[in-house]
């Protein structure tokens, strides 16, 4: 199937939430399904450079008021809504000092103009296992999401992807929203590093987000995730059992980690990087991450 | 350079439709197809060919324009996501004759080398004189805009300058830059 021309897409755009869920649903019983159309920086570099394989699209550029920004809740969880860009979280103070990991993430998106238009659950929905904000996301306990016209159900991160650019989300269903937890721990438990050709305009070549949470001189639980090492972003499962009670990074310790990600992560070669590079890489960021997350 | 409506299959397209924006202070309205790009509608339906084409991927910022305030790459915008916005493109800029400051500041400080980056540069640092940032902020906030010749001393010195910051150096002795 050839790429399809900008002329020859076709984009619905509703003024409100409920014609939107409406036309999803229409579609997805035509079995010819909208694909959601946000901040648009995904989709349009694949159409620019004729890899577009869907003609018809949801624009949600109209639906600003009822999906844009965000809201604090009592329980001190965040509601990031569907159009809510990494600009506008980004100017948002309580989000610097609850969730430094997300925030910077999501200043190390492309950049200035990137950022002014790309939308967090665009990011997730987009699927890449490169992805900036949706690691972050998913090592602090996030949530999705999903109305359809039948009503709300709600996704974890953690069970959103099923496989390569594949996710749970059904042809009649947007996601409206993003909830991130209130923190059990102090913010110097999240750890974020995203390595790469420069820091700005490029995709990671590893990366790791991880929540730590000591009790004492022990680790008591984590959140590893793993960037661009697999076919989507995922937790790292033996690694993070692994880290279950760790007290030292001595020699045997350090041996044992690399086991049990290579247990759980086989990376590829590709033009970004290489296997070998990336686990060697990521192993050190999850020894730093540990270093740095320790009580002083 | 990627010609996108060179390679348009006219049986596919579809009907154009209606989009109503205002463009550098003036309101408009067209009849486009919905996902054609903000960057060709500029140039070529609306003569306004100010704005260039660098890498066509949101990469390189020449294509920097202002939707509601925010500096955004033209090339990623269909044209259908501008209705009801408002657009500054770098012709709106200036106050007819007068130069905007950034515009004066790059003559002044030598921004300007090939000139296809410059553009986006402006439109870029217009916005960061607009929200008062801090001449320390330049080099991370001009990161989604490159600039193939590789000028960016005198490209912060102007910018530098245009935010008011005297101390700003006139170029940097190593050349390195972010």
């Amino acid at each position: 199937m050839s790429s399809i021309a900008h002329s020859a897409v076709r984009v619905s755009r509703p003024t409100s939430l409920a014609e939107a869920l409406d036309q999803l649903a229409d579609a997805a019983v035509r079995d010819a399904p909208l694909r959601p159309l946000a901040g648009g920086t995904d989709i349009m570099v694949e159409a620019n450079h004729g890899g577009l394989r869907q003609r018809d699209f949801l624009d949600l550029s109209g639906l600003k008021a009822a999906l844009g920004g965000f809201t604090w809740a009592h329980d001190g969880s965040l509601r990031i809504g569907a159009m809510c860009t990494y600009a506008t979280l980004l100017a948002d103070a309580r989000s610097h000092a609850e969730l430094p990991i997300l925030m910077q993430a999501a200043g190390l998106v492309g950049a200035t103009q990137i950022q002014a238009r790309g939308t967090f659950a665009g990011n997730v929905e987009n699927g890449s296992p490169a992805a900036d904000a949706a690691p972050a996301l998913l090592a602090l306990d996030a949530v999705v999401h999903l109305q359809s016209s039948r009503g709300e159900r709600t996704v974890p991160l953690e069970a959103y992807y099923t496989g390569y650019r594949s996710t749970a989300r059904r042809a009649d269903e947007l996601i409206s929203a993003l909830t991130v937890p209130k923190q059990p721990g102090p913010t110097r438990e999240q750890f974020f590093r995203k390595v790469g050709t420069r820091a700005f305009q490029a995709i990671t070549k590893v990366g790791l987000s991880a929540r730590i949470t000591w009790l004492d001189d022990a680790i008591a639980d984590t959140r590893i995730v793993a960037t661009s090492m697999a076919a989507t972003i995922c937790r790292a499962r033996h690694l993070e059992n692994a880290l279950r009670g760790l007290t030292t990074l001595d020699q045997a310790t350090v041996a044992g980690l690399r086991r049990a990600q290579d247990a759980d992560l086989r990376p590829l070669d590709d033009v970004r990087s290489t296997a070998a590079y990336r686990a060697e890489v990521f192993h050190r960021l999850v020894c730093q991450a540990i270093r740095e997350t320790r009580p002083s | 350079m990627t010609v996108s409506h060179a390679h348009s299959h006219l049986a596919d397209a579809v009907p154009p439709q209606r989009v109503s924006f205002t463009l550098n202070g003036e309101p408009r309205a067209l009849m486009v197809r919905p996902f054609r790009r903000l960057l060709d509608v500029l140039r070529t339906d609306l003569a306004l060919p100010g704005t260039k084409e660098g890498c066509g991927e949101g990469e390189c910022g020449a294509c920097s324009v202002l939707i509601d305030g925010e500096p955004v790459n033209a090339c990623l915008v269909p044209v259908i996501q501008c209705e009801g916005s408002t657009i500054v493109t770098v012709e709106g800029l200036a106050d007819h004759a007068a130069l905007h400051p950034v515009q004066a500041a790059f003559v002044q400080h030598g921004g300007a080398q090939c000139g296809i980056c410059t553009p986006g540069m402006v439109v870029t640092a217009a916005w960061m004189v607009d929200r008062k940032l801090d001449a320390s902020a330049i080099r991370e906030k001009l990161s989604g805009n490159i600039c193939r010749c590789t000028g960016y001393s005198a490209i912060v010195a102007s910018v530098a300058a245009a935010l008011g910051d005297a101390k700003a150096p006139a170029s940097d002795a190593d050349g390195a830059d972010a």
